[in-house]
């Protein structure tokens, strides 16, 4: 008991061998071979070497390498090894060439160490003796070589003979006959002789590369570690995989492999090794390094070679990554060198042949992977062809054929199918030639619902972002088919739910996408072209139901108005059109009435808007008409009091812009106006919806012209108040007087109305005005009475400044008698009645008032206007 | 110096699809500080837009602005010392009119006053009041007139005066064009009235 602690060790080392995993015991293995061979024969081979006794330190090495016979380690672990002792061996190359210098023969050793006793050691040495061999020149490179791969034969363990062909080519390197090489001449050979040597290397490794997954684990272990360790092997066996790739970076790396080499004898070399070791790893892997080491310019050539073996691969390889790399490589590439894409082979045809073969053939591929494959292949026929349309038309068509071909396709498909027209889309760019496949449209109603909708809705975005204008009537019309899933309800759609919110924003954005490219739907310059793809569009639109129409109503109203505009300025331009805007002004009413009932106050709205559009064309019994329609809506559907007086300003503004009216129809449409004003609930509503009536019949707008002029207008002049115009300069060259006045222009637009006298009616006016301050005065809340008389002396200054005749001097001034009379009834100061922004107002009213008396075109009239009274009094 | 994006009256998606591609290069983050804006985005990606270019943003309610937006009608924000009214105009009767236009601005009692509506670019003066209209950004359907050009404004307001630069799209070309305005005088007794 005197060591506790090593009694422990004791008992803990006796356990080991029980509980050791197969990684700690190859650890523990590596470890006691590395310290022998450290400790031991390293020491003494350098001593030796040192020393020059070349045959004991030969004979030493040859001890040494002797430990490399372990069968107990597994790959990667005698990797770690062979490292080891390859690190000596080059430091045992070294002393042999200065040997060499000193006059031994490099054969003499060479032959030598033939007489090696044990196979191994015997190969490894005459391997690094064979490399000062060729060094000395004193025999034929090709004879060393030939010979050297020969005999590594004699190594059929696979793991010390792939270990052992890897030290042949590691040694070789910059020793191989090759374009520019000082061993390539007529006695040492050519670069024929050293693709020959590396692709002999190349077979023998990977077939012994292959064999390392049947290797037979050491006999002394039990059957669960032999199962153990056949299964790291396999793991370890890839972890390796570099040994056989040395070779083909050897060969890439040869100056003399040119294109035809390449294409005639290394390629079909290398390919025939792969479809015949039947092994998936080595096919993986191979096919990889090839597509890596070699160059894209040789891979563009040898297309059809590289390719043919993808359809006679293992089930397992996994192809569609083969293609990726390979794909990939060729698109950077091409994009790097564009001019480098050769003409005279259809790269596309190559991958699609390819692909086709390897649909037909590998009966184990899924749907997903070739349909991975033939988007990789569409992404670089876009980026190679992008204009061959037939190649995108032909991978679409595959792909809905492997779509069509089951009858329930697994997310994974559908994804890879939805990703294959996203990346036609976004390739193209522009809906115009996405519509000239015959199969996008189809593929599309292929997709279930969700995806259906996502990509007509991505489609939709696309026209918008991209501004596409689709003009021709059957493009639009296939456009339309395509994106028909957000245009109606679907019957593999799920209900509809109003109340999910995130599905109600979804739908939201999608409307509004479809109407904001419906601006996009036109034929610019050819009006009948444009209404046939109108009616087109309401046809379509038609169909989605109040939850749609409630958004698409409106671009389909605003173009048929935009369309009525364009009609007119052709005409004013005296441009031939099919027809008049009278046409598109009977759609736009065919659409507001037959929507009428469901949508009420958005189509009032339209109407009114409509009504607008059709007196600047000059249809009065259009615009009646539109005018009507708005106030029946307004009768009949508008019944919150606030909305009201908000629909009724809105129609009392729109009939004040109408100039167009005989005195029947003004009366008419006015008398209206004013009837529903003085029903308004509210006081303040009613107050102010009279006022705004009586700008109905004080037109400021209406120009007179010239002989009406002399003989009947009371209002010559229009009092000008001063005004001064801002004038744009332009920014680069203000001096410049390109200038234009800004503004005004209402005034003038409307040139050709004729002086029509229930345009200016004072006395309506005053009527108007004088029910609004009644109004206003039977108001029980003095804040909101005293606001509407300001507002409504402001509105009477208004018309007394454009001449009207009844609000005159004493009419205003009898109003702020009034406003004076009020307050004092109520007794109390301003301050205390009303809100402080309200008596701000009214003091710049009064403010506004001073400024007239003192500076102005109407100082005269204005002068006649007491507010002395009350400005003495503001408090 | 303060920069304010004055810009209204887009109606996407009801009238056109977008803010045309020469003004959205234009309007990028980081220079502009408020955007005042005379309404009719009318969608609520058209703000997310312009919440995208400034964070002090001030939108009034057009007449085909959706409820759901919660718009005021009307707006008053005061920038560097000047009182900004903003309206979007279709409350003004007759529409677009300048005196009604300065019955608004003595009610809002402000220095300048922005309204829209009309789709056409104004700028005046009156009584010492700027008013002013920066049109349809996206050059959008209007009754009014049957050729409408895309125009915004940006106002740089300096210690003495402002600078208005009027950006507009004739037949797809830019024009930016300057306008001088002297700084409106605020009158402090106008504050301590009462």
């Amino acid at each position: 008991m005197s060591n506790p602690l090593a009694k422990r060790a004791k008992s803990v080392k006796s356990k080991l061998q029980s509980i050791l995993t197969p990684d700690q015991e190859q650890a523990q293995i590596l470890k006691e071979i590395t310290t022998k061979v450290q400790k031991e024969l390293l020491f003494f081979m350098r001593k030796d070497l040192d020393e020059q006794k070349t045959w004991i330190a030969l004979d030493k090495a040859s001890s040494m390498i002797e430990e490399l016979s372990t069968t107990a380690l597994s790959p990667k672990n005698y990797y770690n090894l062979y490292m080891l002792i390859f690190d000596e061996l080059r430091y045992l190359e070294l002393y042999l060439h200065d040997e060499i210098k000193k006059g031994t023969k490099a054969i003499e050793i060479y032959k030598r160490v033939q007489f090696t006793g044990k196979v191994l050691p015997r190969l490894y040495l005459l391997v690094t003796c064979g490399s000062v061999l060729i060094k000395s020149k004193e025999v034929p490179v090709k004879d060393v070589l030939q010979d050297l791969v020969d005999m590594c034969r004699g190594i059929q363990h696979p793991t010390k003979g792939l270990f052992l062909r890897y030290y042949l080519i590691q040694m070789t390197k910059d020793k191989l006959p090759d374009l520019n090489s000082e061993y390539s001449n007529s006695r040492d050979g050519s670069v024929k002789d050293s693709i020959d040597f590396i692709l002999f290397n190349f077979v023998e490794s990977n077939k012994l590369w292959v064999r390392i997954q049947y290797q037979t684990p050491p006999a002394n272990l039990s059957e669960e570690k032999k199962k153990q360790a056949k299964m790291m092997y396999q793991k370890e066996r890839a972890e390796i995989r570099t040994l056989i790739g040395i070779n083909l970076v050897r060969l890439s790396q040869l100056e003399g492999v040119d294109i035809s080499l390449y294409h005639g004898v290394v390629l079909p070399k290398i390919i025939e090794q792969i479809i015949e070791c039947h092994d998936t790893l080595a096919q993986q892997y191979l096919l990889e390094v090839i597509s890596q080491v070699f160059s894209d310019e040789f891979h563009l050539k040898t297309l059809t070679l590289l390719l043919e073996p993808i359809a006679k691969l293992q089930s397992e390889v996994n192809i569609k990554n083969i293609y990726n790399d390979l794909i990939d490589r060729l698109i950077r590439y091409s994009q790097e060198n564009p001019k480098m894409i050769p003409n005279d082979v259809d790269i596309f045809n190559v991958f699609f042949n390819s692909f086709q073969s390897v649909a037909d053939t590998c009966s184990t591929i899924t749907r997903y992977e070739l349909l991975t494959i033939l988007h990789y292949i569409l992404k670089l026929s876009l980026s190679l062809y992008l204009a061959k349309l037939d190649n995108t038309e032909k991978i679409l068509n595959s792909a809905k054929e492997l779509i069509e071909a089951s009858d329930k396709n697994d997310p994974k498909e559908i994804q890879e199918f939805y990703d294959i027209l996203k990346t036609a889309l976004e390739k193209y760019n522009n809906a115009n030639v996405i519509l000239e496949f015959g199969s996008f449209t189809s593929s599309i109603n292929l997709l279930p619902y969700e995806q259906r909708r996502k990509i007509a809705h991505d489609f939709v975005d696309n026209v918008v972002k991209n501004a596409t204008i689709i003009s021709e009537l059957d493009k639009v019309k296939k456009f339309l088919e395509t994106i028909q899933v957000l245009l109606q309800d679907s019957e593999d759609a799920p209900p509809y739910r109003k109340d999910d919110d995130y599905e109600q924003s979804i739908f939201e954005s999608e409307q509004e996408s479809v109407c904001r490219a419906a601006h996009l739907l036109t034929s610019p310059n050819n009006i009948n072209e444009s209404f046939q793809i109108l009616q087109l569009l309401a046809s379509s639109f038609g169909t989605g139901g109040e939850r749609r129409v409630q958004f698409t109503v409106y671009p389909l109203i605003f173009i048929a108005l935009k369309l009525a505009f364009s009609i007119q300025s052709h005409q004013k331009k005296k441009i031939e059109v099919p027809f008049t805007a009278k046409k598109v002004f009977q759609f736009v009413h065919k659409i507001l009435s037959s929507l009428k009932a469901i949508l009420p106050e958005i189509t009032l709205r339209l109407f009114l808007q409509a009504a607008q559009a059709s007196s600047k064309c000059g249809f009065e019994a259009i615009t009646y008409e539109f005018m009507t329609q708005a106030i029946l809506a307004y009768e009949e559907f508008i019944v919150v009091t606030n909305q009201q007086y908000y629909i009724i300003s809105l129609i009392i503004s729109t009939l004040q812009t109408i100039r167009s009216f005989g005195e029947d129809n003004f009366s008419s449409l006015s008398n209206q106006c004013g009837g529903y004003s003085s029903k308004l609930m509210l006081n303040t509503h009613q107050s102010r919806a009279v006022y705004k009536c009586g700008y109905l019949f004080w037109a400021d707008d209406v120009i007179i012209e010239e002989k009406v002029k002399e003989t009947k207008k009371p209002k010559e002049k229009k009092p000008k108040k001063e005004k001064k115009e801002k004038k744009e300069s332009d920014s680069s060259d203000s001096s410049e007087s390109e200038s234009e006045s800004e503004s005004e222009s209402d005034e003038e637009v409307e040139k050709t109305v004729t002086i029509k006298p229930y345009f200016h009616d004072s006395k309506r006016l005053f009527g108007c005005v004088s029910r609004a301050i009644r109004v206003a005065g039977s108001s029980m809340e003095p804040a909101a009475m005293f606001e509407l008389l300001f507002e409504i002396l402001n509105v009477c200054l208004y018309f007394f400044d454009k001449g009207a005749p009844e609000i005159n001097a004493d009419y205003i001034n009898r109003l702020l008698q009034l406003i004076f009379q009020n307050k004092k009834e109520n007794d109390f100061k301003f301050s205390q009645l009303v809100s402080h922004d309200v008596l701000m107002f009214f003091k710049s009213t009064i403010q506004h008032i001073d400024y007239c008396k003192k500076s102005g075109p109407n100082q005269k009239q204005y002068s006649e206007i007491d507010c002395s009274q009350l400005a003495a009094n503001l408090d | 110096m303060v920069f304010v994006l004055i810009i209204g009256d887009f109606h996407i998606p009801h009238r056109t699809y977008d803010v045309p591609t020469r003004f959205k290069k234009l309007l990028v983050p980081g220079k502009i500080e408020i955007i005042l804006s005379t309404g009719n985005l009318t969608n609520k990606e058209t703000r997310e837009y312009l919440t995208t270019l400034a964070s002090d943003i001030h939108v009034v309610k057009g007449d085909f602005d959706d409820d759901n937006l919660n718009l005021p009608e009307n707006d008053v924000v005061v920038i560097d010392g000047i009182k900004f009214g903003l309206v979007h105009g279709h409350d003004v009767i007759p529409w677009g009119d300048h005196d009604s236009l300065g019955v608004i601005q003595r009610k809002l009692g402000v220095d300048i006053l922005i309204h829209g509506h009309t789709h056409e670019f104004s700028a005046f003066e009156s009584e010492g009041k700027i008013f002013i209209n920066p049109g349809s950004v996206t050059g959008a359907y209007s009754g009014f007139t049957e050729d409408v050009v895309p125009s915004f404004v940006l106002m740089d307001i300096q210690k003495e005066k402002i600078i208005t630069y009027v950006y507009k799209l004739k037949n797809g070309e830019l024009e930016v064009n300057k306008l001088f305005f002297s700084r409106p005088k605020t009158k402090e007794s106008d504050e301590n009235f009462d």
